[in-house]
């Protein structure tokens, strides 16, 4: 037995004070030990966390997501749900968390397809949450994808265009094309055809140019789209006949600045870097994966 | 000795206090949180700290917005998916929107009118420019009476047609949106992305719109969500 004061003199030996400090720090030690024991992820707890409604099995039901199927299945705020409902939407979620966790050790996966599609549709959309997270990228960085791909920020041009076609076959050097043209610019459209026995092929609407070249054909779009309003492309001769194009408004794609695409560029640079991240995973995945082909798909290439 | 227990005693308490403090705050109900005087002086400090690391690049330090690039202003009292409550901004900086967590408000898009396939979804016509510049006349023709009367209705037809435009599945018969699914109010002066002028709304139809933020669900801890939530709607202007 130790007798004596606690605490004396600092500067003089004191056995009983240097016990009760090694007791002190012992204790102070299991405390921290037991703490983070006990409260490390993924330790068994006996205790709600304070943000969470419900734990099944560990697996926490957070209070958010409480209070939003609350609402979402009653219609109204959380707080003017009846006691009742609440009870009948946490039991809603409990039954939910087990029967999920049912299926996982059943693995689901292997057999049920709605699950599989679930899951590929869930590891596509996390290089989407990855790259939505990592942030808006730097100006400069925009601004280098965005002339990289110059081309593809521009207003996509309107064309009307009156495209009237011969039947069958015209000589060339009959002059009738030359007539033709040259009465398509100063006369109606309407009365030409009437003298020339011109068919119409598409309307005069106005679209856009990659509709334009859709109705009119690469060829004729060719000749078309350098045109302006009044002046008439053709001959051209194609399957149905002799096709002759008056412009009535062209409105080239003019291409835009990068204040202006600002939005289209973010989000084209997240594509891009989303398949970039997918693909990357899909090799990652390949090359820590034992994959074997049967012999006859030996030519298939990832 | 005396001074080491004191302070000792001192971290104790605060580190007891501030942890009775959060499980208070994460337990509440968030929108009863504002009537809390002692949690909100609690939470706001942090959750204007978690704003700045977190939120600020894209909304600015005055939760501004940028039209620009379609980040939406946070401290007006127009609000884009839902009204603006504890729990719906919680939501958001929980999931996200388009985040791609499955959680994430991701209900549509606007199409890009003016491609060959509009939306990725499911299958809509493109518009001509004509029908682009119409729509466009007549939602000018909600605040301007003096657009072309014939144009605006021509839009309106096509605002309203099942098979065309379909722009009235998410903005509504009147225009003024729907704060269920994230799609903007057409009929007032705020504008998402650019200045309401002619030719930023033609762009939208043209081109499309789908804007994302990130959801913060795996990164930070629930405390700091649910402080930054409550900071983002300390700053709105309640109506």
């Amino acid at each position: 037995m130790i007798h004596g004061p606690l605490f004396g003199d600092p500067a003089a030996i004191n056995p009983r004070r240097a016990m009760f400090l090694y007791a002190l720090g012992a204790l102070l030690g299991l405390g921290l030990a037991g703490y983070g024991l006990f409260t490390a992820e993924g330790t068994v707890v006996r205790k709600v966390p304070p943000e969470s409604v419900a734990l099944v099995n560990n697996r926490p039901i957070l209070r958010s997501d409480f209070s939003t199927q609350l609402e979402n299945e009653t219609g109204a705020p959380f707080s003017q749900a009846t006691r009742a409902q609440q009870l009948k939407v946490l039991g809603d979620m409990v039954r939910e968390e087990l029967l999920v966790q049912r299926g996982l050790e059943l693995d689901f996966a292997e057999t049920d397809q709605d699950t599989r599609n679930a899951l590929v549709s869930a590891m596509t959309q996390l290089a989407v949450a990855q790259v939505t997270l990592a942030g808006v990228p730097d100006e400069a960085t925009l601004r280098r994808y965005f002339a990289e791909h110059r081309e593809k920020y521009a207003t996509p041009g309107s064309l009307t265009v009156e495209d009237w076609f011969l039947p069958g076959t015209l000589h060339a050097d009959s002059g009738v094309s030359d007539a033709i043209v040259s009465a398509l610019r100063d006369q109606p459209a309407t009365d030409v055809a009437v003298r020339y026995g011109l068919k119409r092929a598409t309307g005069a609407d106005q679209d856009w140019y990659w509709v334009a070249e859709l109705h009119l054909g690469r060829a004729l779009f060719q000749h078309v789209k350098s045109l302006r309003a009044g002046e008439v492309a053709g001959p051209l001769v194609q399957a149905d006949g002799v096709h002759f194009a008056v412009v009535r408004e062209n409105e080239a794609p003019v291409l835009l600045s990068f204040e202006k695409s600002q939005p289209q560029v973010a989000g084209d640079y997240a594509r891009s870097a989303q398949n970039r991240l997918t693909q990357d995973t899909l090799t990652f995945l390949r090359n820590r994966s034992r994959i074997l082909i049967a012999d006859e798909y030996s030519d298939y290439k990832p | 000795m005396l001074l080491v227990l004191l302070v000792s005693s001192w971290l104790a308490w605060d580190c007891i206090r501030d942890r009775s403090l959060q499980g208070r705050l994460l337990q509440a109900a968030p929108d009863s949180l504002p009537n809390e005087p002692q949690l909100m002086a609690y939470a706001l400090p942090r959750g204007q700290v978690g704003y700045r690391d977190h939120c600020r690049q894209c909304h600015g330090e005055q939760l501004q917005g940028n039209p620009a690039s379609g980040v939406p202003n946070l401290a007006d009292s127009d609000w884009l998916y839902g009204t603006g409550r504890v729990v719906e901004i919680e939501r958001v900086v929980l999931y996200g929107i388009r985040s791609g967590l499955p959680r994430s408000w991701n209900l549509a898009d606007m199409p890009a009118f003016a491609r060959p396939e509009p939306y990725a979804r499911y299958k809509i016509s493109p518009l001509n420019a004509r029908q682009v510049s119409d729509v466009t006349t007549y939602l000018l023709s909600l605040r301007d009476k003096s657009q072309d009367p014939a144009a605006a209705a021509r839009g309106s037809a096509v605002y309203q047609s099942p098979e065309q435009g379909q722009c009235v599945d998410c903005h509504t018969n009147d225009a003024r949106g729907d704060n269920g699914i994230g799609a903007p109010d057409l009929t007032d002066a705020v504008w998402l992305y650019g200045d309401g002028s002619r030719a930023a709304i033609e762009r939208s139809i043209e081109a499309g719109r789908a804007g994302t933020c990130p959801g913060w669900r795996a990164r930070l801890p629930p405390a700091q969500i649910r402080e930054i939530a409550l900071f983002v709607y300390s700053r709105r202007i309640h109506q």
